[in-house]
């Protein structure tokens, strides 16, 4: 791309220090990157070593054991209802996914593809109710749920997730933005109602968007903490795995670190697992919550 | 710009959307607070329960309790207890759930499913309780029951579960707070005898403070920190002379000076170690303060403030520790008076207003806290004194030289707890975050009508 | 398209105008107005869910923060008018400890989130090769659940633990971290940056989108790194930036879970529900706060009071934060 003319040319070649220079800012952003990654990766790590380790080990802050422990992953289903609590764990996170899909898609086709008067206005609601913090809307909610009997169940999370929740409403009216409005005109056009325009037209269309909201839900389920310690949290029979390990290292429990590494190594490793398997899924799905059109 | 514009337009438009959405609510807002009010009855209603005819035959009943037990050697005892129960009266049964706390009380009565029986680790909530009508009022099942209470429980275990001339739980174990100290370690840095005083305690804790070669503690003498493991009964009174509330219940921390020389106390021997030393210490040994881990089981500290549930510990995890067992020092000035004292605090029993089965909980009650061979088995297993005469008399570790001083301070009519007042300790934990600061340099004595205020406030709103 | 097509929808709404004068547009199709019942039918949940889920309690939690009502008692419930409101704002409750907290959490850990964020969609950014194995790693944490994370740190931040020791080695004497009232806060600070994968990859989308010539251009004028990073990569992520510390803002009016399992390790003897804002209250949130009163002392009508508070402050936070930076709201930056 050098030119004939005697204009200063566009390529120039490197003195020594410059390519000197660049050589040391790859080297030092390598580094560095590095350096961040093991950062990142250590407490990971300690969770695995710690897991492994004896009691005394594990009190004294030791980097290794000494010898591997595996019995400790035994031992935590002594320790607590392991198998019970992951039961619930999974029957809310499955079951509030299902929930978002099939309340928030009408939803979020309805607040793209329709055209009514209010539409953004409506959109910017759903926005501000994600900015409403739980803690604020979780008193009232007790005392609802408690006279419906249903402080102790699974309920309290579950259901509300088949009604309404801003986040996933946010990201599936993303997804579905993003097909053309031509689209589904065309089938309006063709005779089919808002009902079968919406299922044989734009949801195959969006099929990696709903398993994006899907899994988006199903690891907040999971990993949701707050919810099930106000409405669960009394009732070992309703308990979710976040609450139970929680509670492993108090409430008089001795503290046995190993076996609280070891029970959050298991609860971490399905999304982790699932997360490595899909992550195109996630970051595409973080992506459209930003700030695309 | 442009996008603050649009905003602004579509408030409007989002005002529209959300009054289409008001009448719903306002309507949902009127009813649902009120039906959510309406589940009260009003006044306790078991001054109607008659007792139960123990003779004769009776339908089966399952009565639901809970317990704040966790260990797996007081659970053993709690089930061996009901087990008892039950082949004394084989047609009551009573299902045992262990780790439950007030807290897991409460919010099961509001869910409308409290256990029929709710064996509790302290009295801070009973006057809620009884204020809010959780708990039945026992007054009237006592009178009528098969045991002579009066006679055979301890006047002021009973006492500490009194409210407005009613009784409102019955005590079944007590916990006696004392200083437990190494021998090992005390002979070694030539003590023989445990200190009485505070500053008798201060000057032995500097005597068995041990230093390794780089100028670290590796072994504390005494750590006062209001934060660290029970501490917080050290600050509760009994060992300063004082009570929170005055008669009238004003509180006192600001006008009796003794408060001011607790607080010095703790601060100055704080200082001796330096608080970047004892900070490590108490983060370090904080969750571990009752397992295999407990330094004083480990010789990292030679004297500890501890209930007396500790024995049954230290027993289980480090058998080794020659320790021994005296009452809490108490501060100067008041050795003649009030050494032998000791903060106490009772383990209710609890029946549950709202149970289906109230007649039938007391009777289970009342045998758990009376029978004598139950309470004893009880009291050894949690590590606690008996509650009833017979009990004590009875007790297979009375001969225990660990629980000698304990019991004696049990009985010791100077000896006394937490208040027990509707804030449900919400006062109490104010004031150990006051010696918090204390501690650290953050707060000082000319702080102390800050506080004495705070929790005056506080006990007001919570009886309003 | 579509956001175009939205847009030209926008202005028709806002200016209300009959179809015939619609018409005139030519260049795009005029999207024909959907039937009243169909949009009500498809939008049925979400108004039954937000009147019910959102509404209803925020309308019931402003009653009752004027009532004395507790939560399982069988007494009479009275209308007390601003009375809670007062004893919140009074000094003897721990609301303003919450609120301090709080505030210094808005401080310190959203701009210390953000700004790591940034630093880390850099790195992996400028990693040419190895890019996605990079970005796995970045991004894992912000898959752990926070009471697993809580945990982890619990025993890498343990005065006694292997952080402490590896400091030794190099002789500094490590603080208490989470036992430290003055170390909780910064603590709980490193906690929340180490899961802050989500927010990365946001500015790493942003980054990408930032033509390579650009830099190409800048790497043959000389320019260092860090020149680029602040006049390239800076100014077109400025809406990234935006939203990054708006839903920071959001979610830390929100922080509960690492402070509350965080505090309940630290104390073998109490219960959890003891121990919330241990050490010294440095870890009381407001969140803490409203959970204390209302579930722990079954104060409903103080703890909604509480709760009241501080969604209005959410609320003016937000606007404010808004407004403020309306200015700065720069290149490429259509929200929706």
């Amino acid at each position: 791309m050098t030119t004939a003319t005697r204009r200063r040319p566009l390529i120039r070649t490197s003195s020594l220090s410059e390519k000197m220079k660049r050589r040391l800012t790859f080297v030092a952003e390598h580094a560095v990157a590095i350096a961040v990654a093991l950062a990142f990766l250590y407490p990971l790590l300690i969770i695995v070593t710690t897991s492994l380790m004896s009691q005394q080990q594990a009190s004294a802050g030791d980097f290794l054991p000494d010898r591997l422990v595996w019995h400790n992953y035994i031992d935590v289903f002594h320790d607590m209802a392991f198998g019970r609590d992951l039961w619930n764990t999974v029957l809310y996170a499955v079951l509030s996914s299902i929930g978002v899909l099939i309340s928030s898609t009408p939803v979020a086709y309805a607040l793209s593809h329709m055209q009514w008067r209010g539409r953004t206005a409506l959109f910017i609601v759903v926005l501000a109710m994600m900015m409403v913090p739980d803690q604020i809307t979780s008193l009232p909610l007790y005392i609802l749920y408690t006279n419906f009997g249903w402080i102790g169940t699974l309920k309290p999370l579950i259901v509300p997730s088949f009604f309404f929740d801003a986040y996933c409403i946010f990201l599936l009216r993303q997804f579905f933005m993003t097909i053309p409005h031509e689209v589904t005109e065309a089938a309006r056009i063709d005779g089919a109602s808002h009902f079968q325009t919406l299922t044989r037209v734009t949801l195959p269309m969006v099929k990696p968007a709903l398993a994006a909201v899907g899994l988006f839900q199903f690891l907040y389920a999971w990993n949701d903490f707050y919810n099930p310690l106000l409405y669960t949290g009394n009732n070992p029979h309703g308990q979710t795995l976040a609450v139970a390990i929680s509670q492993l290292g108090s409430n008089g429990h001795i503290a046995s670190y190993q076996l609280e590494m070891a029970a959050a190594l298991m609860f971490l490793a399905p999304v982790v697992v699932i997360f490595l398997f899909a992550q195109k899924v996630f970051v595409e799905g973080i992506n459209l919550t930003g700030v695309k059109g | 710009m442009y996008q603050l514009s649009k905003l602004k337009g579509m408030n409007r438009m989002a005002r529209r959307g959300a009054r289409r959405l008001l009448p719903v609510t306002a309507a949902l807002a009127l009813v649902l607070p009120a039906a959510a009010a309406c589940t009260s009855t009003g006044s306790n209603s078991s001054q109607n329960v008659d007792n139960v005819n123990t003779s004769g035959s009776h339908a089966p009943v399952t009565l639901e309790m809970w317990t704040f037990s966790h260990k797996q050697n007081q659970l053993d005892a709690d089930q061996a207890a009901l087990a008892k129960l039950h082949a004394k009266y084989p047609w009551l049964t009573v299902h045992l759930t262990g780790s439950k706390s007030d807290s897991d009380f409460a919010k099961a009565a509001t869910a409308g499913n409290p256990p029929d029986i709710m064996f509790s680790p302290s009295t801070q909530y009973l006057e809620t309780f009884a204020h809010d009508g959780t708990i039945a009022d026992l007054t009237h099942l006592i009178a009528g029951g098969p045991v002579d209470v009066s006679k055979t429980v301890l006047a002021p275990a009973m006492a500490a579960l009194t409210m407005d001339g009613k009784q409102w739980a019955l005590p079944l174990t007590g916990d006696a707070y004392m200083l437990y100290y190494n021998k090992k370690l005390f002979a070694a840095a030539g003590i023989t005898a445990p200190p009485k005083t505070l500053s008798e305690l201060r000057a032995d804790a500097e005597k068995l403070t041990v230093r390794d070669s780089g100028g670290n503690i590796t072994q504390f003498g005494f750590v006062p920190n209001v934060d660290y493991d029970n501490n917080v009964s050290i600050y509760a009174g009994v060992y300063s002379g004082t009570h929170f509330y005055d008669g009238s219940g004003v509180p006192t921390v600001a006008t009796d000076s003794n408060w001011g020389k607790l607080l010095d106390w703790d601060k100055s021997l704080i200082d001796y170690y330096g608080s970047g030393a004892i900070n490590k210490f108490v983060a370090q040994y904080n969750p571990h303060s009752e397992d295999a881990g407990n330094p004083f089981g480990k010789g990292a500290v030679a004297m500890e403030f501890n209930g007396e549930w500790h024995t049954a510990q230290l027993k289980n995890f480090t058998p080794d520790v020659d320790y021994g067992i005296a009452p809490m020092p108490v501060l100067d000035g008041q050795t003649t008076s009030s050494y032998g004292v000791a903060d106490i605090e009772m383990s209710p029993v609890y029946v549950a207003a709202k149970s289906k089965h109230i007649a039938e909980a007391f009777l289970a009650t009342e045998f758990l806290t009376t029978d004598t061979t139950v309470v004893d088995d009880m009291s050894t297993a949690f590590g606690a004194v008996p509650s009833t005469t017979d009990a004590i008399k009875n007790w297979q570790l009375a001969s225990d030289p660990h629980f000698a001083s304990m019991i004696q301070a049990f009985q010791n009519p100077g000896s006394y707890g937490h208040p027990v007042d509707l804030s449900a300790g919400a006062d109490v934990n104010a004031w150990q975050a006051f010696i918090g600061q204390y501690e650290s340099g953050k707060a000082s004595a000319k702080n102390l009508p800050d506080i004495a205020t705070k929790m005056k406030n506080i006990v007001a709103q919570a009886t309003n | 398209m579509p956001a175009v097509a939205d847009t030209s929808a926008v202005v028709a709404e806002q200016t209300a105008a009959p179809p015939p004068r619609r018409r005139g547009r030519s260049r795009r199709k005029s999207p024909t107005r959907t039937a009243k019942p169909a949009v009500l039918l498809f939008l049925s949940p979400l108004i039954l869910g937000i009147a019910i889920f959102k509404l209803y309690p925020i309308a019931a939690g402003v009653y009752y923060s004027m009532t004395d009502f507790h939560v399982g008692s069988y007494q009479p419930v009275h209308f007390v008018g601003l009375d809670n409101y007062r004893h919140v704002l009074s000094s003897s409750s721990d609301a303003w400890t919450a609120g301090r907290n709080t505030l210094w959490l808005l401080i310190f850990l959203v701009p210390a989130q953000t700004l790591w964020a940034m630093f880390v969609a850099w790195l992996v950014l400028r990693i040419r090769r190895g890019q996605a194995l990079f970005r796995t790693i970045f991004f894992l944490p912000a898959m752990v659940p926070l009471v697993a994370s809580a945990l982890a740190f619990v025993v890498l931040l343990n005065p006694a633990g292997p952080l402490n020791h590896a400091l030794s080695w190099v002789g500094i004497t490590g603080p208490g971290w989470f036992g430290d009232p003055s170390w909780a806060k910064p603590s709980l600070v490193i906690v929340a940056v180490w899961g802050c994968g989500k927010i990365m990859i946001l500015f790493l989308a942003g980054m990408l989108n930032v033509p390579r010539t650009l830099y190409e251009a800048a790497e043959i004028d000389g320019a260092s790194a860090w020149r680029q990073f602040w006049h390239i990569t800076l100014p077109s992520i400025s809406p990234v930036t935006f939203f990054a510390v708006i839903t920071g803002m959001i979610a830390t009016f929100q922080y509960f879970t690492e402070a509350y399992v965080i505090s309940a390790s630290s104390n073998n003897n109490s219960g959890a529900d003891r121990l919330i804002g241990y050490p010294q209250n440095s870890t009381l949130f407001a969140t803490s706060e409203i959970y204390k009163q209302g579930f722990v002392f079954f104060k409903t009508g103080y703890a909604s009071a509480i709760a009241v508070l501080v969604f209005l402050a959410v609320f003016a936070c937000t606007i404010v934060f808004i407004w403020g930076t309306r200015r700065s709201y720069g290149y490429g930056g259509e929200s929706q």
